[in-house]
């Protein structure tokens, strides 16, 4: 079965691109773009061979949209780009080995305090279900997330929330392979996110929850036990938001809804499902799984303090990235 | 009426306290501290109980450049309200919003409402390290006196400040005693130790009122700060 162009376009970036996403969003994508910065090849013909699709390289100054949409983007040389961050090595040096002689987290299945990580390679997870199918991208999404592949192929990722030190959203906050605390009091639980110092309060009595019509970077998170399994349902952004840190597109009208339990199997582990409902970018609901690690080895979280160099106004605050065009921006 | 326990009350009780589970919680106590809290008179600096900030020259003269500095309206020499960047410790306690204490057995998290900030002190009685880079809070170890939170931190980030005029050096320890005066009022005794920048140690405190426990709304400093507003009110 023939591929179809953005999935051929992902999986020809992935060899180099989970270099940068092991890294923060805005670092990740600063990375993408430094060898462009610095005047060295990068994306299309990065090898130096032509491309394979046929299509000549981009010209200096390119934008995303000067690229045929039939355009191949030449996949990055076999190799690592940089040997110290493949991204095998990189998860393996953010989630090492749990030592020996720590605690486990409480047997009460509803208690799920503690330190957590995702343990998860970040690649292109939301680039496949739970059941390895794409996900069902509308028109619009299929265009949008194109596009953003493009920038990064050429070397001018696009801004967000997070390189921008501002909340990045539920999902890209718990994807990044840095450490969050769970905080649990009756009525709320708190994550509280070694990035961007983030914070998403679940909310287990809606009636102490924003009211509806509340507009946040995180959105309003009401979670309710189902048997072992707390279910959140995430809405209300103020902003679309990117899912991770590819790109992939969620609406500000999105409705996030995630199951967590806790899960034993030789180590303890949350298993979070995700299931995406957002008719703009979506043709219907879609969900993916993910695990993330008992770590108590990690329970004081490392300072990020973005606001350092981002709050700083005799320096540019785009970290290097491109404000992204509206979408019908040709 | 009272009766006195049975024996075998007792030994199910003990076998019941012996089949506790070791988890990361199970011993945690907070001896009231748990909740949230206000500081009761919000003010920008801290006043010594102890007679006059006791600087060193060095410590006189930035002090004395950064009051020149604010009194023209220039707030480049601090970084919380030039960059909404952390005010660290120990100004963090004195952050006129709210901030929720979290204590628990192997660490205690103090979640701030001011810009979503938060901060975990190790309770395991781990030696502090001394990164690479420091950090605003400085690296915290604390433990229990009594019914009352001890906190050490040092390695700090030198670029912040006590408070909203008092610089330090990144060789500046801190202490800082966490207690309850009453059932609803809490009590942050604190010790600044820096020898480049005071002469001896020199204390202060901030007394906080307990609050309703509820969630605290999303702040984004640098969206205030980009709408005209002040990052520390």
């Amino acid at each position: 079965m023939k591929e179809k162009p953005i999935r051929r376009m992902l999986n020809h970036l992935r060899p180099g691109v989970p270099s940068a996403l092991f890294c923060t969003a805005a670092m990740g994508l600063a990375l993408l773009a430094a060898p462009a910065a610095q005047g060295q090849p990068s994306g299309p013909g990065v090898s130096g061979a032509p491309p394979a699709g046929g299509a000549p390289p981009p010209a200096v100054g390119a934008q995303p949209w000067d690229i045929p949409e039939n355009a191949d983007l030449k996949p990055p040389p076999p190799k690592e780009l940089h040997p110290g961050l493949s991204g095998k090595r990189l998860l393996a040096q953010l989630v090492p080995p749990l030592p020996a002689g720590l605690p486990d987290p409480s047997p009460d299945p509803h208690n799920l305090e503690g330190a957590w990580v995702h343990d998860q390679m970040l690649g292109f997870e939301f680039q496949h279900d739970m059941y390895d199918n794409p996900p069902p991208y509308t028109a619009r999404g299929h265009k949008l997330l194109a596009r953003r592949v493009k920038a990064q192929g050429i070397g001018k990722p696009y801004s967000n929330a997070a390189a921008l030190c501002r909340p990045p959203g539920v999902l890209w906050q718990q994807e990044i392979n840095y450490p969050f605390v769970l905080l649990q009091s009756k009525d709320r639980l708190e994550l509280l996110f070694q990035d961007y110092h983030g914070r998403e309060t679940i909310y287990l009595d809606p009636a102490k929850a924003p009211p509806a019509d509340h507009k946040s970077y995180m959105g309003v998170s009401v979670g309710h036990w189902v048997g072992d399994t707390l279910v959140v349902v995430t809405k209300g952004m103020k902003i679309p938001t990117l899912l991770d840190a590819v790109g992939t597109p969620a609406s500000a009208d999105a409705i996030i809804t995630q199951r967590i339990r806790k899960v034993h199997q030789g180590h303890w582990f949350l298993e979070i499902v995700t299931t995406i409902d957002d008719p703009v970018y979506y043709t219907h609901p879609w969900s993916l799984m993910q695990t993330f690690a008992w770590r108590p080895d990690m329970e004081v979280l490392e300072e990020y303090d973005c606001e350092t160099q981002i709050g700083d106004k005799s320096v540019p605050a785009d970290a290097g990235l491109v404000p992204e065009p509206p979408e019908d921006a040709q | 009426m009272r009766t006195a326990p049975s024996a075998r009350g007792l030994v199910v009780a003990a076998l019941a306290l012996a089949l506790l589970p070791l988890s990361s919680h199970a011993a945690s106590r907070d001896n009231g501290l748990e909740g949230v809290w206000k500081i009761t008179s919000p003010r920008s600096a801290f006043t010594p109980i102890d007679g006059p900030i006791p600087f060193t020259a060095a410590g006189q003269t930035a002090y004395e450049q950064n009051k020149a500095a604010l009194a023209k309206g220039d707030f480049s020499f601090d970084r919380t309200q030039s960059r909404c960047a952390s005010p660290g410790v120990p100004r963090l306690s004195l952050t006129p919003w709210r901030f929720r204490i979290w204590p628990r057995a192997r660490f205690v998290v103090f979640e701030y409402e001011w810009n979503r900030l938060h901060r975990e002190v190790d309770m395991t009685g781990r030696t502090a390290e001394q990164p690479f880079v420091g950090p605003a809070v400085g690296v915290s170890r604390g433990h229990w006196e009594g019914k009352t939170l001890v906190i050490k931190s040092q390695y700090f980030d030198e670029n912040t400040l006590i408070d909203n005029l008092t610089p330090h050096d990144s060789d500046m320890v801190v202490e800082e005693r966490w207690s309850l005066t009453g059932p609803n009022t809490l009590r942050d005794q604190i010790t600044i130790s820096d020898p480049a920048f005071f002469t001896r140690p020199w204390h202060t405190q901030a007394t906080y009122q307990r609050q309703p426990d509820l969630a605290f709304p999303e702040d984004v400093c640098l969206d205030r700060r980009d709408a005209g507003k002040m990052p520390l009110p």
